[in-house]
């Protein structure tokens, strides 16, 4: 039996040659070279790459790397694209059918649509890859304040503090959106002990790896 | 009241030549000419003068009451006289080109005439090629401004004249020849005889000499010139830099170097001098005023043209005889002994009658000297009487120092006088006009627009100068009944008309109108409306037909958003805009054939009888719809299909990444939803009319009505099972059941924006209670985002348009 991964990535290292991005691609292509396996890479990817006006294109020549158009929603991760799935962009996705989702960041790709991927395939295995702590700061996803040093939020107070200029209803309503988000994911991937410990604080540590 | 530019006063005592130099233009040459142009031409002895030397910074050190004096002079006399060059020679000398510009824009300042006496080009003396003698269409512009403004100009000789005349548009101007200025300074009709007749002596014991300004064009003349300056009988009349320098590096003594800073020595120092030799025009023009004979070496078409048009007497620089005169003393001498004093009296004689006719013409007064030498020839005006005297007024003398500063704020600007902005004002174009406050302003007005909003109501929009209380308009029908009607107390500020009207310094121009003219039948329609007498057709558009929102965004337009403080607008929605507006609606409610209430109502009945309640959520911001309708996906009473979801959303909302309006949204958010209907609120209802109406239509299958309002963020459980369950066995007292609601921060609030409704609604207004349950957040922000003001610039169609829709349907 042949299983199918989507690797759905925050951008295609051929645009932007990022780590988190030759993560995610390395995944896919240890994936297509493995039996009993089948992979399809989604990147998100600004609107310089498209040739035409769909939210969603093939990329290269290989038939399986596709293009999302990017969000520039770094605050509350809202998808640019068409999320209505019986348009034709979306046809390649459901003939697809994949097993497993493997998600590596939600800025660029936005919520919305992995609320989606989630509701058209509820059967999917979804794996998230922690990178650093952008689910939690809204600050750079570092953690880390203003002055440098680490901080132990987050919390409205000192989230304030880092970004003053924000209003505490945006805070609020990013938290609820990553909360949302949260229980849709059966596994995290962690690269460390730190960050799980870290990340865990937030909720149920049971999926962490 | 008369200036004159470059204007000599008095004898400057200064032992720093560079200064002297400085305050002559750069050449003490410039003496006789200017000394002529102001005490020897017009006659200024019944006038008020003002003099404004060289060097003076004229837009910045001159007072405001001297800068009103100046522009209010009835004539401006300005020394221009090497004015003119060929093209080639303009573009590489930006002192001639400013000096261009300058004048160009300068004499546009003043009504009444500029006078330029003595304008001439400054050319080569033998062109190899006609083209040589062109000019440069920055000179030509300057002409033309010139002869526009005087009507005539003087040129000081025929060659200049002829390069002028070679251009077409100037080919029938009123140019004339009338020689340099400095042929004014002496009054005696017969001074040329008297030159002539003068002997010079066997010997000479003093030459005063003349060196050629710029000596690097003419090195072997320049040498020739400082070999002979060597003898000590030789005495130089220095007129420039150059010819200091020049004398500095040949070493020649001080004692024989003679700068003046004022006519009268130079004439004393000539008159002791036995002849003169000099490569200088008005060098030479001293000489004659002295009566000492002369002769003036030509170097250039300029010096030929003066020489010529005055009748002096002269040789050119290639002339072959001219090298010996150096040397040769008696040679010299008998070279000077060739003037010919007739000729230069009959000379004079000629120019001034021609000068007599060109100041006539300009209805200048004329010096009496002219007068005496034209053979008392008269002018036609002196300037006796203060009538004659008056210029006619210059506006430019009233302009609005600060009002102007204001309107076009530039730092550059806020350093000068009021003759510097006027300068700018009249260089640049700018508006700088303004009427007085209580100046009248002139009767005006226009209808930009009349439309037809219903069919009983016409919108007609324009603007009136008339800003008092009582303005109004008369309406004529077709069948001649008129209506009269005041223009209104909430005017629309029109800053385009007050620019137009000259009074753009008015503090509130709220010239605009905005009538709603009710039709006392339908198709009674008006064909005319006048005001201040004056009648105008009106064109009237027809706006039935056209969606509701488009009209409403047209008529916020009309009322000039940008501009009329949004504080008018409560009072203009309860006159004209509110009618014209509400008059629409009415009219596209009538005659819609869509009706969304019907087909909700139909769809309600037929949703499956599974579903005992509905929901309704309101919606007016994306970002809080995604979180509302994600979380109400998971809801146990929604998956199971006891809930008929509507959706209400707000209208010309979008995503602003996708671009996505919120209704198309909200159906991708919900397209997996078993039963849900969504729409967008219709113009004509508040939230609250809306939700009022449809609770107490909700077919009575259903038993309760969930509301949740914009302001609310539904919990992450299901707050609406519980409710549900409880709502007719624990509460059955009650009609509304409040779920626990708290703002952001934690704290509880008493805010009504969710709340379970039994249907149908037995008391009113509804009995509510209170139940535990987890917390629905109130978003306080909603409320003011909706209303726009917070969110919108003020003067901004969106916060209007919210505006409109808080005052009239809240």
């Amino acid at each position: 039996m042949t299983y199918k991964l989507l690797v759905v990535s925050h951008g295609h290292p051929a645009i932007t040659p990022g780590g988190g991005e030759n993560a995610a691609y390395a995944l896919h292509r240890a994936f297509q070279a493995s039996s009993g396996w089948q992979s399809v890479f989604l990147a998100a990817a600004p609107q310089a790459f498209f040739r035409s006006s769909h939210d969603v294109e093939p990329f290269g020549s290989s038939g399986d790397e596709w293009v999302l158009r990017k969000t520039d929603d770094w605050m509350h991760f809202q998808s640019t694209v068409d999320l209505k799935i019986d348009l034709d962009q979306w046809a390649w996705l459901k003939r697809y059918q994949p097993d497993v989702i493997s998600v590596h960041q939600i800025m660029n790709l936005g919520l919305d649509i992995l609320f989606r991927l989630r509701a058209l395939f509820p059967k999917a295995r979804f794996v998230y890859t922690l990178h650093e702590f952008l689910l939690m700061c809204p600050f750079h996803g570092q953690l880390k304040t203003l002055d440098g040093r680490y901080c132990h939020g987050p919390d409205q107070r000192s989230c304030s503090d880092c970004l003053p200029a924000l209003p505490e209803r945006d805070v609020v309503l990013r938290e609820m959106r990553i909360q949302a988000w949260l229980p849709m994911v059966d596994q995290f991937v962690s690269p460390s002990a730190t960050v799980r410990d870290r990340f865990f604080g937030l909720g149920d540590s049971s999926r962490a790896d | 009241m008369v200036t004159i530019f470059y204007g000599i006063d008095g004898d400057l005592k200064s032992n720093d030549s560079g200064a002297l130099l400085r305050y002559m233009g750069g050449n003490t040459g410039n003496l006789l000419f200017r000394h002529a142009l102001q005490e020897c031409v017009v006659d200024l002895s019944n006038c008020d003068v003002i003099r404004l030397p060289a060097g003076v910074d004229l837009f910045r050190s001159l007072d405001a009451k001297t800068c009103r004096r100046v522009l209010s002079s009835a004539l401006v006399i300005y020394p221009a006289a090497n004015l003119l060059r060929p093209s080639k020679n303009y573009e590489v000398n930006p002192q001639i080109q400013r000096e261009t510009h300058f004048i160009t824009t300068l004499c546009q300042l003043f009504h009444g005439p500029f006078l330029v006496l003595g304008l001439g080009y400054q050319g080569v003396l033998r062109p190899e090629y006609p083209s040589d003698r062109d000019l440069h269409p920055d000179q030509i512009k300057l002409l033309d401004v010139l002869l526009r403004h005087t009507g005539a100009v003087a040129l000081r000789g025929s060659t200049t004249l002829e390069v002028i005349r070679q251009y077409d548009i100037f080919r029938h101007a009123h140019l004339s020849v009338l020689g340099c200025p400095s042929l004014w300074i002496s009054g005696d009709p017969q001074h040329g005889q008297s030159l002539a007749l003068k002997e010079l002596p066997q010997k000479l014991t003093k030459i005063a000499l003349g060196l050629p300004s710029h000596p690097e064009d003419y090195p072997e003349l320049f040498r020739q010139m400082v070999a002979m300056a060597a003898d000590s009988r030789v005495h130089l009349v220095v007129q420039d830099e150059s010819d200091l320098q020049a004398c500095r590096r040949a070493n020649l003594p001080e004692e024989r170097l003679h700068l003046f800073s004022s006519l009268q020595p130079w004439v004393d120092f000539l008159q002791s001098c036995d002849l003169c030799l000099t490569a200088r025009v008005h060098g030479a023009q001293v000489a004659v005023l002295a009566k000492t004979p002369s002769l003036l070496i030509v170097t250039d078409c300029r010096m030929e043209e003066l020489a010529k048009s005055m009748a002096l007497n002269w040789i050119a620089v290639d002339q072959s005889d001219l090298p010996n005169l150096f040397t040769d003393w008696s040679e010299l001498a008998r070279h000077v002994s060739r003037f010919d004093g007739d000729a230069y009296d009959q000379n004079r004689q000629e120019l001034a009658i021609a000068i007599i006719q060109y100041l006539n013409r300009l209805d200048l007064p004329i010096h009496p000297s002219i007068q005496h030498i034209g053979g008392g020839l008269t002018g036609r005006c002196d300037w006796s009487d203060q009538l004659s005297r008056d210029a006619p007024s210059n506006p430019l003398v009233d302009l609005d120092t600060e009002a102007y500063l204001q309107r076009y704020p530039d730092p550059f600007l806020s350093r000068q006088n009021l003759l510097g902005l006027a300068f700018h004002a009249v260089k640049s174009g700018n508006v700088w006009a303004s009427l007085d406050a209580d100046q009248a302003l002139p009767q005006a007005y226009s209808l930009d627009l009349a439309a037809r909003v219903a069919d009983d109501l016409v919108v007609l929009c324009g603007w009136c100068s008339d800003l008092s209380p009582t303005a109004q308009l008369m309406i004529r029908h077709a069948k001649g009944a008129s209506w009269s009607s005041l223009l209104g107390k909430i005017r629309l500020r029109r800053p385009d008309v007050a620019e137009a009207l000259g009074c753009w310094s008015l503090k509130e121009p709220d010239f605009g109108f905005l009538l709603a003219y009710p039709l006392a039948e339908p198709g009674h329609d008006p064909v005319s409306i006048s005001i201040f007498g004056e009648s105008r057709t009106i064109e009237l558009q027809d706006w039935r037909h056209r969606p509701s929102a488009d009209v409403i965004n047209d008529l916020l337009d009309l009322c000039q958003w940008f501009h009329t403080p949004v504080d008018l607008l409560p009072g203009l929605l309860e006159r004209d805009l509110g009618r014209a507006i509400s008059a629409n609606l009415r009219h596209a409610k009538e005659h819609d054939p869509h009706q969304p209430w019907l087909d909700l109502i139909t769809w309600l009945k037929a949703v499956d009888p599974s579903a005992s309640a509905v929901c309704l959520v309101c919606l007016d911001d994306v970002l809080k719809a995604r979180i509302q309708l994600q979380r109400l996906s998971l809801y146990g009473t929604l998956q199971g299909g006891r809930l008929a979801v509507v959706v209400l959303v707000d209208r010309d909302v979008a995503c602003p990444f996708s671009g996505l309006s919120l209704l198309d949204v909200v159906h991708r958010s919900t397209a997996d939803w078993p039963s849900v209907y969504a729409l967008e609120r219709p113009l004509d209802q508040s939230w609250d009319g809306w939700i009022k109406d449809l609770t107490l239509q909700i077919p009575s299958r259903y038993s309760a009505c969930a509301v949740l309002r914009c302001e609310a963020l539904s919990s992450a459980s299901d707050w609406i099972d519980p409710l549900l369950s409880s709502c007719f066995q624990q509460h059955s007292g009650f009609d509304r059941l409040i779920p626990s609601l708290q703002d952001f921060s934690g704290q509880p609030s008493l805010k009504p924006v969710a709340y379970l409704q039994k249907i149908p609604q037995q008391s009113f207004p509804p009995v509510s209670v209170a139940v535990q349950t987890d917390p629905v957040l109130v978003d306080s922000s909603s409320a003011v985002h909706v209303s726009g003001l917070q969110t919108y610039p003020a003067n901004s169609r969106e916060a209007w348009r919210a505006q409109v829709d808080h005052l009239l349907w809240r």
